[in-house]
């Protein structure tokens, strides 16, 4: 490993630690702060931690494009992204959303840093095509782009038929509830009513308090997932499955035969 | 219109007055000073039509915050009626009774207007996204990305390009399906159309690529440069080490406002962190060339949008940090009337800068289309 690679490698992990930070700060706040219910980070915290994300996300898409990128993989990336970001168009039940399936395949086939960037700007440019574009945009750029990174870490099954396909989907079922649960944080310890209602002590057993300790918090957030966030991510995660099941072998024969036409190189 | 790097301004300021404020006076006035930029310059755009659809949208999220408050929020001393409590039981390990949710009970006065300020506030996001995407044309803004995102920038700009070829595409491909007596009836006909449009895209991507090589897009060093031996080599090690430190920083930033209750500590080293960083991707930005082959001018009323936004940018920032309850409305526990300070107000109605600027300066006419269509 070059010096330039192993600084690459660096940035790569301390922009993500930081950005996985700011998504899971209301685990390690020691500062009681109790916003009054409504928008998510209403109180000081929103425009610095989506500034940070922000930035985290700048540094990364730089980082990974000083690993030159030409052409055909600008060229690609671009057509891709503009595919998949029109599948976000595709309506679904629930928390079901046809844009997760492709970088997922992406990244599996093209490699994790190709996936990372195929997530997070397939996110950004879906945001600027259907005014989705606000202050959740950051948090589903890292989260999308994450899970097209990590599917360029698993284990590759070439040549394996169906087993290969199916663990994909597995994967796309899992990831899918993970979005989820990622995707959550950014709001949930700002769900608490306004204190002196009769509400607000007793709903406070699935919301975020402050200072009752990092257990206590994992426990109360795995509560407030199991309740409320479950069901809705249970559309994405099926979706996921059952997209993967029925495109994946074609489309991952496709993206082979394009990549030995393109000679993509893993770096 | 408007050089984009001024739109950018003027979205920072419309975005801070925005987010950052929580009272119905001063929301209804941004997004009045909003709406108005779309009314003089906006309609005659080929996207007007979508502004409509945004400001829909932007309805529906007041009513559903207004709803959520009202159903949800019993808080409040200004009872306006009560509705028949509904109450879930959920059982909870590692809790002392049983977990309550709640929806009815007291609907008080208090939770309708905060519902209603937070629903307005989710309503000038939307308006002001809205309104910058009508007026804004997104290559000349991907075009003035910073340097050293370049290639992000043609990428999203060739994937904004492909979006409506892609609409063509599907139409074509289900028009050949349905004359060989293809016809669409379920999830299981999805596969044919996708793989087809997957297909036609990825072709179209290497003709993209040909005539990016064959226009000398890249033009890249040869590769022996990452290896550290010459000076392009070293200067990026440099720039990256540089990058990696602030990063350091950062995080220890991060760490030191985890664990310390004395926030001033965390934040001034993540500060500190920020600024490295920004400054030293600004100089990573200053060693990259680019040739343009259209320029974007800087006019008169350029000026005067960007000095607006920043005023007005700079106003609300400096009220957030000396006196944030001046611009935070909170109606708990007993609703009074918001505050209104004029100068406050008015730096909120400089926002619609945009609409008069060109008038004034006589640079914009008003029935240009903005696309150049």
């Amino acid at each position: 490993m070059t010096k330039s690679q192993f600084l690459s490698t660096l940035i790569l992990a301390l922009a993500s630690v930081l950005g996985g930070w700011a998504f899971l700060y209301p685990f390690f706040s020691p500062t009681p702060q109790r916003p009054p219910m409504g928008m998510a980070h209403t109180d000081d915290a929103p425009l610095i931690f989506i500034l940070l994300l922000g930035l985290c996300l700048v540094v990364i898409v730089a980082n990974l494009e000083t690993r030159r990128m030409d052409a055909r993989v600008v060229a690609v990336l671009g057509v891709l992204v503009g595919i998949n970001a029109t599948l976000r168009l595709v309506p679904g039940p629930a928390g079901f959303s046809a844009m997760f399936f492709l970088p997922i395949l992406c990244g599996y086939v093209f490699g994790a840093d190709f996936g990372f960037l195929m997530g997070a700007l397939s996110m950004l440019v879906s945001g600027i095509i259907t005014s989705g574009v606000g202050p959740w945009l950051p948090f589903q750029m890292f989260a999308a782009g994450w899970m097209g990174m990590a599917s360029g870490w698993l284990p590759h099954f070439s040549g394996r038929g169906r087993l290969e396909v199916f663990l994909l989907a597995v994967w796309g079922a899992l990831s899918g509830f993970l979005y989820g649960l990622v995707m959550n944080l950014w709001f949930w310890p700002y769900l608490v009513s306004p204190g002196g209602g009769p509400a607000a002590g007793e709903l406070g057993s699935t919301t975020w308090e402050p200072s009752v300790g990092l257990l206590q918090t994992l426990v109360r957030y795995g509560l407030f997932y199991l309740t409320t966030s479950l069901w809705w991510d249970a559309g994405r995660a099926i979706g996921n499955l059952l997209l993967l099941l029925l495109l994946g072998a074609p489309v991952l024969r496709l993206l082979r035969r394009f990549r030995q036409r393109f000679q993509f190189s893993r770096q | 219109m408007y050089h984009p790097k001024a739109w950018g301004l003027w979205l920072l300021a419309s975005l801070t007055s925005v987010v950052l404020t929580k009272n119905p006076f001063y929301l209804l006035v941004a997004i009045l000073a909003v709406g108005a930029n779309y009314v003089t310059l906006g309609r005659t755009s080929p996207t007007a039509r979508q502004w409509g659809v945004f400001l829909r949208i932007g309805l529906i999220l007041v009513l559903f915050s207004v709803a959520f408050n009202l159903l949800f929020v019993s808080a409040g001393d200004t009872l306006l009626f009560t509705l028949p409590t509904l109450r879930w039981k959920l059982a909870t390990p590692l809790q002392q009774g049983p977990a309550l949710i709640q929806i009815g009970g007291q609907v008080t006065l208090e939770s309708l207007v905060y519902g209603l300020t937070t629903g307005l506030a989710l309503m000038g996001v939307l308006v002001t996204f809205a309104t910058f995407n009508t007026l804004v044309d997104h290559y000349q803004l991907l075009r003035s990305t910073p340097a050293f995102l370049y290639q992000s920038a043609i990428v999203a700009s060739i994937a904004i390009t492909f979006v409506p070829q892609m609409v063509v595409a599907q139409r074509e491909i289900r028009e050949a399906q349905a004359l060989r007596g293809h016809r669409f009836r379920g999830v299981r006909d999805l596969l044919p159309l996708f793989v087809a449009l997957l297909t036609e895209g990825l072709e179209r991507s290497i003709t993209l690529a040909e005539s990016m090589d064959a226009r000398g897009f890249g033009g890249q060093p040869p590769p022996a440069s990452l290896t550290g031996t010459d000076r392009a080599g070293r200067s990026e090690l440099l720039f990256k080490s540089i990058i990696a430190l602030a990063l350091v920083v950062l995080v220890s930033g991060a760490f030191a406002l985890s664990y310390f209750p004395n926030k001033a500590v965390g934040g001034t080293t993540m500060l500190a962190g920020g600024v490295m960083l920004v400054a030293v991707l600004w100089m990573v930005g200053q060693t990259v060339r680019r040739s343009r082959y259209r320029r974007d001018l800087w006019r008169r009323s350029d000026s005067l949008v960007a000095a607006a936004s920043i005023t007005t940018t700079l106003v609300i920032l400096a009220t957030w940090v000396t006196h944030r309850s001046a611009l935070i409305f909170y109606p708990y526990p007993r609703l009074g009337w918001p505050p209104f300070d004029p100068l406050i107000g008015l730096a909120l109605l400089l926002i619609a800068a945009p609409a008069l600027a060109g008038r004034l300066t006589g640079e914009v006419a008003y029935d240009e289309t903005p696309y150049g269509y």
